[in-house]
């Protein structure tokens, strides 16, 4: 059995039959086109044709592809500028934050005492991961302790320099 | 240990203690006399902590238990406080360029420093080793998140250029959050202070040798460390060889210094001693590597001559008394 499909459509310059102009329908009947099946039948006899209508429910279909289509241009307008503002608008983000903290260490170590990395607490230590995948320390990196306050990449200074004094010393500092 | 003291000074409304521990002198000043029992106490448990952690001297130390299990060059594990411990001698060896390095343990012990230094001073038998570079502080690896540390074979700590004054910084932290007192622990005259010091500051006298009273300067200090390096008590005699604990990395040996002691006031005792050992072992350039770094120092040379830097009060006399105790010092060999 060898089956094909022959499909009528009307070719319309304007609305449709049964459309107005916005393409509305204005009747139950309207705008349906016609479709014909075409059999050949291979029969003790020969071939048999046999040619049997069908009826679509295909409604104005170039109508609605045009509208469709103007419809999906404008999303895609919409959505490209979309796009763009939102491009834009991650670029002034990360340009903002970079700035931010570019300008924050940059006057973190310009302050006195603010010179090196941030210290750690009492018990930890500065940890670096290594391509063996364990992590070993590295010492300026994070030894410092609660006492002192010990910065991670400097000796630290004291607070205040030591003052000349006339008072008796009850201790002594020398070598031991 | 044996407690010598226990003083008030009525004016200042101080308490002074002083004892003996770990050969050299230990001293505590507390700003509220009726403290000192409970801060003497809180002393002596940091210090025995610390003992029981980095004494290289004892074998039931844990430093002594990391030196025979790393022989193999194994990671081991250790606890928190000689993790830190370990840490903190890395970081001084870093920070320094390498001058203050704890991988000299095994050249102290070839010199004869392998025992408590009351059982050294006496002089100890053997020859002077030939120069020979120390392991390398690098050579040292520490995991933190599993607590391990790594030795290579052969390799031994010694902590002193750290330890004592970490125990300081630690005692005197310990006391003044407890106490609610200012506080001055000083031990062999690597000094902490915590707390709310006297409205002028802890005076601290400066000698050649730790507990001098006589002194020749004397300065105030309110918060921070002070520490005191040099060569002038802890020598002793190798087979009629002067030597000194200071080792240069470098050689293996002891350092051949320019400064008789180096005094330096810093934001902690750790970094204070580690850069008055430092600026020994630097020699000439330790006056202005100690100004880059912003810590105020004074630098005595063997003929009594001062060098002052980053703001350390001057003096009336340029220079020390060559009389003085450090006078005996030996010549660095």
């Amino acid at each position: 059995v060898n089956a094909g499909r022959a499909t009528s459509r009307t070719r319309l310059d304007g609305p449709p039959p049964g459309f107005d102009a916005c393409g509305c329908r204005t009747g139950p009947d309207q705008g349906r086109s016609s479709d014909f099946l075409i059999l050949l039948v291979m029969s003790p006899s020969g071939w048999l044709l046999s040619l049997s209508p069908v009826t679509s429910t295909n409604t104005s279909a170039a109508w609605n592809d045009r509208s469709t289509n103007a419809l999906r241009r404008a999303r895609h307008q919409r959505e490209d500028g979309l796009r763009r503002v939102r491009s834009i608008t991650r670029s002034i983000a990360i340009a903002s934050v970079t700035a931010a903290v570019a300008a924050g260490v940059y006057v973190s170590r310009a302050l006195p005492g603010h010179s090196s990395t941030p210290t750690n607490t009492s018990t930890n230590v500065g940890v670096a991961p290594t391509p063996s995948g364990s992590s070993e320390v590295s010492p300026a990196a994070g030894a410092a302790t609660s006492p002192g306050n010990q910065s991670s990449s400097s000796l630290s200074p004291p607070s205040n320099a030591p003052a000349q004094a006339q008072q008796p010393a009850p201790v002594v500092s020398g070598a031991t | 240990l044996s407690r010598h003291a226990v003083d008030s000074v009525r004016p200042v409304q101080l308490a002074v203690y002083n004892a003996s521990v770990w050969s050299t002198r230990v001293d505590l000043v507390v700003t509220d006399p009726g403290a000192v029992v409970a801060a003497t106490d809180l002393l002596h448990e940091v210090l025995e902590q610390v003992d029981a952690v980095a004494s290289r001297f004892r074998p039931d130390s844990e430093i002594s238990a990391l030196h025979r299990a790393a022989s193999a060059g194994r990671p081991v594990h250790v606890s928190a406080d000689l993790l830190q411990a370990v840490a903190l001698a890395l970081r001084a060896a870093e920070l320094t360029d390498g001058a203050v390095d704890p991988t000299v343990g095994a050249a102290l012990c070839r010199l004869g420093y392998d025992r408590d230094f009351s059982l050294v001073r006496g002089g100890t038998e053997g020859v002077l080793p030939e120069p020979v570079p120390v392991p390398g502080w690098q050579s040292v690896t520490i995991d933190a998140p599993r607590s391990t540390v790594t030795l290579p074979a052969g390799t031994l700590l010694d902590l002193g250029a750290t330890a004592k004054a970490w125990a300081a910084d630690r005692a005197a932290r310990s006391i003044a959050s407890q106490l609610g007192c200012g506080t001055l622990v000083s031990l062999g005259g690597d000094i902490a202070v915590d707390g709310p010091a006297p409205g002028d500051g802890f005076t601290v006298g400066i000698a050649d040798i730790c507990g001098d009273p006589a002194a020749p300067v004397a300065v105030s200090i309110g918060s921070g460390g002070l520490a005191t390096s040099g060569i002038g008590h802890r020598h002793w005699k190798l087979s009629g060889h002067s030597v000194h604990h200071l080792i240069d990395p470098a050689t293996g040996r002891p350092v051949a210094t320019t400064w008789r002691t180096v005094s330096v006031a810093a934001g902690s005792c750790v970094d204070a001693n580690t850069a008055s050992t430092a600026a020994m072992v630097m020699g000439e350039a330790a006056p202005q590597w100690l100004e880059q770094q912003r810590l105020p120092a004074r630098l005595v040379r063997k003929d009594g001559s001062i060098v002052a830097v980053a703001q350390w009060p001057a003096e009336p006399s340029g220079t020390c008394s060559l009389d003085g105790p450090g006078n005996g010092a030996p010549a660095a060999s």
